[in-house]
């Protein structure tokens, strides 16, 4: 009765419209009001939730990325992949995949991903013949991958909240995220080949892809460099994202030479402002677990699973639904910082992996990126093409049936993404 | 991470007279000093990976500045990214209401930012005086007063709020035009 409430009243005060930080924080402030009369903690809430400095990998990430496509590195990376396998029928969508899935694993974000692919490959595509709606889909798909491959914000603030490793997170999202890409590309070529119209440029050579090769090297060294030392075990993951803002600094100075130190301000300052609306979630987000936890509002939940007598496969199928239903609704931090530490007292309980149920929630939150009627993908790939949403939403459908097989399939076998960071020795 | 334009909040807010003025310019004092803090930021750890990698030195302080330098970023950050309307909402009811309703939905949420920067503020300042009162100094490798590095939520509590009520201002001067 609790949960419904406290959700009700969030729910509604979403629904207005309201800013997402201060509807969690006014929800907790009337929380804490009726059950502790008090709310004197929720500065210093605040303030412990914010400082910690593992969240300075959220800012040196997005300003890696900021860098790149200011510098016009992602330009290349795209060219390079079209070069590579345009020729073939349906390839201009197999390299629009493949460069989704190597700027995924530079900036961690799904939206960037589709935003800097997007611009490039849609024009190519329709010039190709590619009907606008398939190559509308494969961007707001292929974007999604930012939060599954590593490194990816939202798997790191999951491991704030869960307080799991980062480095196992990122190990375990690696290979279901190579796999939905796999998976990806070869329906981009499956659907075009039951398209009439479309043709692809001719074989451009070994000449032409060596060169194309060449100029994006940068880009594709990007992700080794910057996650080699996290796997390793040599680099946290603040050092890492460091390290990669200053790899990204040293290709746009010194190789591509077109960066300056007035873009080096602009790009902090646009990292500042997306970064604020992650952190300020945080912030908000942190007054609601502050209240929630008060009211023990987990443990209630902790309980009412074990009455119900659900095991863990049917806890994780029952949140999988619940969380899909919320992603129509929410963006995908709002998810992760509201339901996780609702959720882990009963993950603990029922002995699930954190790490799998991480990957898990990765996906699921893809899906949300790509459902209407909050999607954030469908709005950005709406907004750089000026294309009808419903077009969109209809180009991006058949990769949501991909993407819920996907979760089948992780939920089948867990071992697709623990196996790696085992291997690697995390959680031994 | 996942954001768009089409579910961000407000607009960016334009300066109404001489007070409006000023506000925009402590807020984009704030936004500038945050951006700088994010290149500190930067800096810190660059500098912490050399002399623990290349010369064997760590820095012990590193992730303890880091840390306060985050509280700062954030709080001097949040009054720009409000102004110029990035704070992500859910726009489905607001984005199908007619001007009117528009209008209303706009102070709303306004008003709910100023209530939350209030409670923030507040909440801030008790804890800023019960430190002080109290002396305590903080844990860690950089010994200083707890009170200080909590200074900047209590500020960016403030900028949210002077953003907030420019906004609401804004909103009631377009409702009688």
């Amino acid at each position: 009765m609790t949960l419904i409430l406290v959700f009700g009243a969030l729910v509604l005060l979403l629904l207005t419209g309201i800013p997402i930080f201060a509807a969690l924080g006014i929800t907790a402030t009337g929380i804490l009001i009726l059950a502790e009369g008090s709310i004197s903690s929720l500065g210093d809430t605040v303030y412990s939730h914010l400082n910690k400095p593992i969240l300075s990998t959220i800012p040196l990430f997005v300003l890696m990325a900021q860098i790149m496509i200011r510098a016009k590195v992602i330009d290349d990376l795209y060219d390079f992949a079209h070069t590579l396998v345009g020729h073939v029928k349906g390839g201009l969508g197999v390299a629009t995949v493949m460069a989704c899935t190597i700027f995924a694993a530079i900036s961690g974000s799904s939206v960037a991903t589709a935003l800097s692919v997007g611009s490039s490959a849609i024009p190519q595509m329709k010039r190709f013949g590619y009907p606008e709606r398939d190559a509308l889909g494969v961007i707001a798909a292929g974007g999604t991958l930012g939060i599954l491959i590593p490194p990816s914000g939202p798997m790191i603030l999951y491991a704030i909240v869960s307080e799991a490793s980062i480095g196992a997170l990122f190990l375990a999202g690696l290979v279901p995220g190579l796999l939905l890409a796999f998976v990806f590309a070869v329906y981009c070529m499956m659907q075009a080949r039951t398209r009439t119209g479309i043709d692809a440029p001719p074989w451009a050579g070994w000449g032409t892809v060596t060169r194309a090769f060449g100029r994006s090297v940068w880009a594709i060294l990007a992700p080794p460099v910057v996650m080699g030392g996290i796997y390793l075990g040599i680099f946290t993951a603040s050092e890492a994202a460091a390290v990669g803002f200053l790899y990204a600094l040293l290709v746009a100075v010194l190789v591509y030479r077109n960066f300056g130190l007035r873009d080096l301000w602009e790009c902090t300052y646009a990292t500042m402002r997306t970064s604020m609306m992650v952190f300020m979630i945080i912030a908000g987000a942190a007054m609601f677990g502050h209240a929630i936890t008060l009211i023990r509002l987990p443990v209630g939940v902790t309980e009412t699973v074990a009455e119900l007598g659900l095991g863990p496969i049917g806890f994780i199928l029952v949140v999988m639904v619940l969380i899909f239903f919320l992603g129509m609704f929410l963006e995908t931090i709002s998810i992760i910082l509201i339901t996780t530490p609702i959720l882990l007292p009963t993950m603990a309980a029922l002995g699930i992996d954190p790490i799998w149920y991480g990957v898990l929630l990765m996906i699921n939150l893809e899906l949300a990126l790509i459902t209407p009627p909050v999607g954030m993908n469908l709005f950005v790939i709406k907004g750089i093409t000026n294309a009808p949403l419903s077009e969109v939403v209809r180009g991006a459908s058949p990769f949501v049936l991909l993407l819920v097989g996907g979760l089948a399939v992780l939920i089948a076998w867990p071992s697709l993404a623990t196996w790696l960071p085992l291997a690697a020795g995390f959680g031994r | 991470m996942s954001h768009g334009p089409d579910t961000q909040t407000g607009a960016e807010t334009a300066p109404a007279g001489p007070l409006g003025r000023a506000v925009v310019a402590l807020v984009r004092l704030g936004a500038m000093l945050s951006v700088a803090l994010i290149l500190v930021t930067f800096a810190i750890v660059i500098v912490a990976i050399t002399r623990r990698y290349v010369l064997g030195q760590p820095i012990l302080w590193g992730d303890q500045l880091i840390g306060y330098l985050l509280v700062a970023i954030v709080m001097l950050g949040a009054a720009e990214a409000l102004r110029k309307g990035d704070h992500i909402g859910i726009d489905l009811l607001a984005d199908r209401a007619g001007p009117r309703l528009k209008v209303a939905q706009s102070i709303f949420s306004s008003a709910a930012v100023l209530a939350f920067s209030v409670v923030l503020g507040l909440t801030t300042w008790e804890s800023i005086v019960f430190a002080r009162q109290f002396g305590s100094y903080s844990v860690g490798y950089i010994e200083i007063e707890t009170w200080i590095p909590q200074v900047p939520v209590l500020i960016g509590s403030v900028l949210l709020g002077l953003v907030a009520c420019l906004n609401i201002l804004r909103s009631l001067t377009e409702r009688t035009a």
